[in-house]
């Protein structure tokens, strides 16, 4: 996937990149150039947010709460029903290791109505889960999606194409053999 | 499947003992009709109140959303302290969590202690102290290192929580282990005291009654096996002829052996009481001495170990299940009580810290 191909691209996010967006002054031009939806669980628990270690409101919670209520964000929420087709390609050990947040952006993924958006998060496990997923042409890093519009940066190895598809691949090697997968399917 | 899934969540709520308000209220959604409506299956269920519900009973989404009830462990309690349903569920979690990252980490339960052993009397339970005592290679003064030796070569896990003013210690067993919880209020001694007494109702699992507490007869039982473990008749017997002096034991010669087999005073006055060092009438006097006591409390060190937040050996795990790609970041600082933004800092605080470079490997021959 080349973003850069693309004028407007459709995103959804996890809350690692929502963090790292703001981390490096990134957000704005972001979310103002690439369609983005964050998960209901990410945007619902404002604690993910917090710097436990500070006083005050973190930034990060009214600069969110601000994008979605002039929607240039949006947020987009799962039903059980639709976890529920994550579980039933997914064995528990994987499931049980996800985030809640990540579980449901990647339920999200099969939406019909988001069908055409990519998943973007920083996470090992989560990159792994998309590909067993078969979601693996659906998969952006941050470094890619930040270059497509111009604001490229130095960014740590695992916001980078290298790692993503280290663990893509994984999942679609577990795709192939069936580890992780929920034994009836495979 | 809303059906079934509000069954499992009424069913868990009740067990907790939870009503519908207080578990919106735990939840934070926004009222307990809200509740209602999802247990009675007449709501679409959203993800963030799946989480959110899931959270707030210490169960994960995909336990709560797994066809099979997640049958309840069983936890002994020594005595039960306020809202125990809400700590024995945590600390159930706790367990769940670490058999999920033993299971991500490849790693088998190797706990020896299958929780088959039976006593009748107490001199079966002194045998199987000094049984116990060879087995864990725990030396003359035990009480020093039977924590560490418990999790570091017989796979427990021992969780040290605030379980307030009454609560004591609690344990359990099942497919994650050995697990014993302990209140980090108790002084370290207390604790070293618990921690025996706790591993004895492991040790006679598969015997003890189904109840949540165990009758009298075995709380003595266990009493008695934490006396003989930590205080071996041998070595007693060698350090108390030192200090006897005409006939008599000083206070001060008596509080510094019980610090120097870290247990409490009373816990080693009670053992003269049996090795008959001591009559009982004796004991009762000592202890309710107002000079004994005082030389006992202003003895005490001002800066006791403090146990941490988590178990080590739990936080490691998580560590290694996250660094092996097995666990996600964010589902590592939820295992850790933080977020996102607070996880390095907290696996600093257990001496971790993530470095590129630690999934090199090299090929064997």
């Amino acid at each position: 996937l080349k973003l850069r191909d693309y004028k407007r691209v459709l995103i959804l996010v996890d809350a690692s990149i929502v963090i790292t967006l703001h981390k490096i002054s990134r957000w704005t031009p972001f979310i103002q150039r690439h369609e983005v939806i964050i998960p209901g669980v990410v945007v619902s628990d404002e604690a993910i947010f917090v710097d436990t270690g500070e006083v005050r409101r973190s930034n990060i919670v009214d600069s969110v709460a601000q994008a979605l209520s002039s929607n240039t964000v949006r947020r987009c929420d799962a039903s059980s029903s639709e976890l529920a087709e994550v579980e039933q390609v997914l064995d528990d050990l994987v499931l049980t290791n996800i985030h809640s947040g990540e579980h449901e952006g990647l339920a999200l993924m099969f939406t019909p109505a988001l069908e055409e958006y990519v998943w973007c998060c920083s996470d090992k496990l989560a990159y792994k889960a998309a590909g067993m997923l078969g979601l693996s042409d659906r998969c952006v890093c941050l470094d890619e999606a930040l270059r497509a519009i111009g604001q490229g940066y130095t960014l740590p190895h695992e916001y980078c194409q290298e790692f993503m598809d280290q663990y893509v691949n994984e999942g679609v090697q577990c795709r192939i053999t069936g580890l992780g997968m929920r034994e009836e399917l495979h | 499947m809303p059906q079934d899934l509000g069954n499992r969540i009424k069913a868990i709520r009740e067990r907790l003992n939870l009503t519908q308000a207080d578990l919106a209220e735990k939840s934070k959604l926004a009222s307990h009709q809200i509740i209602s409506e999802i247990e009675r299956g007449n709501r679409e269920i959203k993800a963030f109140e799946l989480s959110q519900i899931a959270g707030a009973l210490h169960v994960s989404i995909n336990e709560l959303m797994a066809p099979d009830e997640l049958a309840p462990a069983r936890v002994l309690w020594r005595e039960e302290p306020e809202r125990a349903e809400e700590k024995e569920a945590r600390f159930l979690e706790l367990c769940r969590r670490y058999l999920n990252l033993k299971q991500a980490c490849g790693i088998q339960s190797s706990s020896m202690f299958g929780g088959e052993k039976v006593v009748s009397d107490y001199h079966e339970v002194e045998r199987l102290a000094e049984e116990t005592r060879k087995t864990l290679g725990l030396g003359a003064y035990p009480a020093k290192e039977l924590a560490h030796i418990l999790e570091a070569d017989f796979d427990f896990l021992i969780d040290y929580s605030d379980l307030g003013e009454d609560g004591s210690a609690a344990c359990s067993s099942g497919p994650f282990g050995n697990a014993i919880l302990v209140n980090s209020r108790e002084a370290p001694w207390r604790r070293n005291y618990d921690i025996a007494h706790e591993l004895f109702h492991l040790l006679t699992w598969n015997d003890a009654e189904s109840d949540d507490c165990p009758d009298k007869a075995t709380e003595q039982f266990a009493n008695a096996f934490a006396s003989h473990l930590l205080l071996p008749a041998d070595t007693v017997s060698v350090e108390i002829d030192e200090i006897i002096d005409d006939g008599k034991i000083a206070f001060v010669d008596m509080i510094e052996l019980a610090r120097k087999f870290d247990v409490s005073t009373s816990a080693l006055l009670w053992r003269l009481r049996s090795l008959r060092y001591l009559a009982p009438e004796v004991v009762e006097q000592v202890l309710e001495n107002p000079t004994f006591r005082s030389l006992d409390k202003t003895a005490m060190t001002p800066h006791w170990w403090e146990p941490p937040d988590l178990p080590e050996k739990y936080v490691r795990i998580a560590f290694l299940a996250y660094m092996k790609g097995n666990l996600s970041k964010s589902k590592l600082a939820e295992h850790l009580d933080t977020n996102l933004i607070g996880v390095d800092k907290k696996l600093a605080e257990y001496g971790l810290i993530e470095t590129e470079g630690l999934q090199e490997s090299v090929n064997t021959c």
